[in-house]
């Protein structure tokens, strides 16, 4: 998957186009500033019996992701994620989160101007 | 899958109508919003050129999204290579993945955008899987 979506994000980026990551914070594939974490998990995509931890780190399929953008020589791709397998999801929290992080990043792009930082 | 907010569908939607060039923004209806409205999900296709690996990648999620209970449209866009659905590709690729092929809805933008906007609303309201179907998984 992160080869196939790859070519299209660097296209996006190669044009001058910011691109940005939101993923799934607390899910074990697609969470960004955390993910859920059970040591004996293994992989397998149903929930394990027990509990299991949010932990703060990239889920596999960002993490996949990631690796295969800077394997292209690509900087890394500002993310952030939505809470949605945090255990009791708060939209308007969420909403607000995530308004903050795109206001951040229309300042860095006024800061940053034409220069895409690309090789 | 009980209470999904999609409502069970899922529409294929053209890169152009995610990321709209300037010239094409203002001629279209807000498709997005239709959708949202109407309680369907999006499934963003790639803009036209070669796109073998993530067509597949997308020809995938269609046909797990079709072999549990969702109700398929893509929403195409007249003027644009193929409507912006790369069905040249796509629809072989679904054929061999044993999934029916879902039925288009092409938007044009050389009409009114409101009128269009309730021509969509009215395809999308209409369509959905045999009630046998839904019954099936939607418990």
């Amino acid at each position: 998957m992160a080869q196939a979506i790859a070519p299209l994000i660097e296209g996006h980026l190669r044009q001058g186009d910011e691109v940005i990551l939101i993923g799934l914070d607390g899910s074990p594939s697609t969470g960004v500033r955390f993910t859920s974490s059970k040591p004996d998990w293994g992989g397998r995509p149903n929930r394990p019996e027990d509990d299991w931890e949010i932990v703060p780190r990239r889920g596999v399929w960002i993490e996949e992701l990631e690796a295969e953008l800077a394997q292209r020589g690509l900087p890394p791709v500002p993310a952030t994620g939505w809470a949605l397998d945090m255990g009791r999801f708060d939209e308007a929290a969420s909403r607000r989160d995530l308004e903050q992080f795109l206001d951040s990043r229309e300042g860095a792009a006024a800061a940053r101007g034409e220069d895409s930082g690309l090789p | 899958m009980n209470g999904d907010a999609r409502g069970w569908r899922m529409a294929l939607v053209p890169d152009s109508l995610i990321n709209p060039p300037h010239p094409v923004r203002t001629a279209l209806p807000d498709v997005l919003g239709v959708l949202e409205a109407s309680g369907y999900g999006v499934l963003q296709l790639p803009p036209p050129g070669e796109h073998r690996l993530l067509l597949a990648v997308i020809a995938d999620q269609i046909a797990e999204y079709s072999h549990h209970g969702y109700a398929v449209l893509a929403v195409g866009v007249r003027g644009e290579p193929g409507n912006g659905l790369h069905w040249r590709r796509l629809a072989p690729l679904l054929k061999h993945r044993g999934v029916a092929q879902p039925p288009r809805h092409i938007v044009r933008p050389d009409v009114d955008a409101a009128l269009e906007a309730r021509r969509l609303t009215a395809r999308l309201a209409s369509y959905d899987l045999p009630l046998e179907e839904q019954r099936r998984w939607r418990v």
